[in-house]
């Protein structure tokens, strides 16, 4: 959606416009295809795909990553707020996230839980249903 | 896996361009925060996750990702 | 949302004066909002998988989906590869990001 959005936005236009809009250098390297990039001009970069190892380390940045990019799209809808078309789907994207965070929070209280279940588990092999044997063997 | 629908999740028809706007946009492309960066890192931490709600949240929540760079 | 609301065609839309016919718009619009009915339940089922309610809701739009699909296929030609015709209509309509099935 972002790609056809990006490529509408510059369906035909010329070399000049492209200039006069900042887009000089990236007419240059790219001319007009959608190449993923920041709005700085830096390539996209895989430091983006953080994955610590660790559930709920990767959890936490996944929700701080869905609230950022809210923030992008709010950012966005202020810049382009006078062309309707465009902040319709800004606005559609912005509410996905939103969405996103709530499942990646529910999803986090899950893995929460179900670490904690385990540290249970680790505290020993004590047969807790046996309640004739008061001589834990832990 | 991988398989393509032709539509988009929302419909997208931009009467006037304006590459002003694209110059800035493209960031939720493939800027630090955009959509290929997340589907991409949502689509690899699944391989971790401990318990099956949040492998699903994190395929089924990149593969929506995927959708939107 | 309703499966079978005004937007049904039951007649292979030969039938160009009935005003029940739906436009390519309102077909298009079918499909997208059953898909997307669908994805927003998945992604909720999946940390609410017991909600019963939730889970009768997909239920039916997975079948109005297969439905609007159907439909919009049968006139419209192919959405995905995996619909066959007598020849390869996949490359008759504009893309998506060109503004084709709008």
């Amino acid at each position: 959606m972002v790609g056809s959005i990006v490529h509408q936005l510059t369906k035909g236009i010329t070399a000049e416009e492209a200039e006069k809009a900042g887009l000089g250098a990236y007419y240059t390297d790219h001319g007009l295809d959608v190449y993923p990039q920041s709005a700085g001009g830096f390539p996209f970069s895989a430091n983006a795909i953080a994955c610590k190892g660790d559930p709920i380390a990767n959890l936490q940045e996944d929700l701080a990553a869905e609230q950022k990019a809210r923030a992008t799209y709010e950012k966005l809808i202020d810049l382009c707020k006078d062309n309707p078309d465009v902040v319709d789907p800004l606005r559609f994207l912005r509410e996905r996230e939103i969405v996103h965070f709530q499942r990646f929070g529910e999803a986090l209280r899950g893995v929460q839980d179900k670490l904690a279940e385990k540290r249970m588990f680790a505290m020993g092999n004590c047969n807790w249903n046996n309640n004739n044997n008061n001589d834990c063997q832990c | 896996m991988w398989s393509y629908n032709k539509t988009l999740q929302y419909p997208i028809k931009i009467k006037n361009p304006d590459p002003r706007l694209a110059k800035f946009i493209i960031s939720q492309y493939g800027g630090p925060d955009g959509e290929l960066g997340a589907s991409l890192r949502y689509l690899s931490q699944r391989f971790g996750m401990p318990d099956q709600k949040s492998k699903a949240i994190l395929n089924d929540v990149g593969t929506e990702e995927l959708r939107t760079p | 949302m309703e499966c079978n609301n005004n937007n049904t065609c039951s007649c292979n839309c030969t039938c160009k004066e009935n005003s029940k016919c739906p436009t390519r718009e309102e077909m298009m619009n079918d499909v997208r909002g059953f898909n997307f009915a669908i994805v927003e339940l998945g992604l909720y089922l999946d940390t609410h998988p017991d909600d019963t309610r939730a889970l009768a809701l997909h239920k039916e739009y997975c079948k109005c989906y297969k439905e609007a699909v159907e439909r919009y296929q049968k006139k419209y030609g192919p959405l995905s590869i995996f619909y066959p015709c007598n020849k390869w209509r996949w490359l008759e309509q504009p893309w998506p990001w060109e503004g084709g099935n709008f």
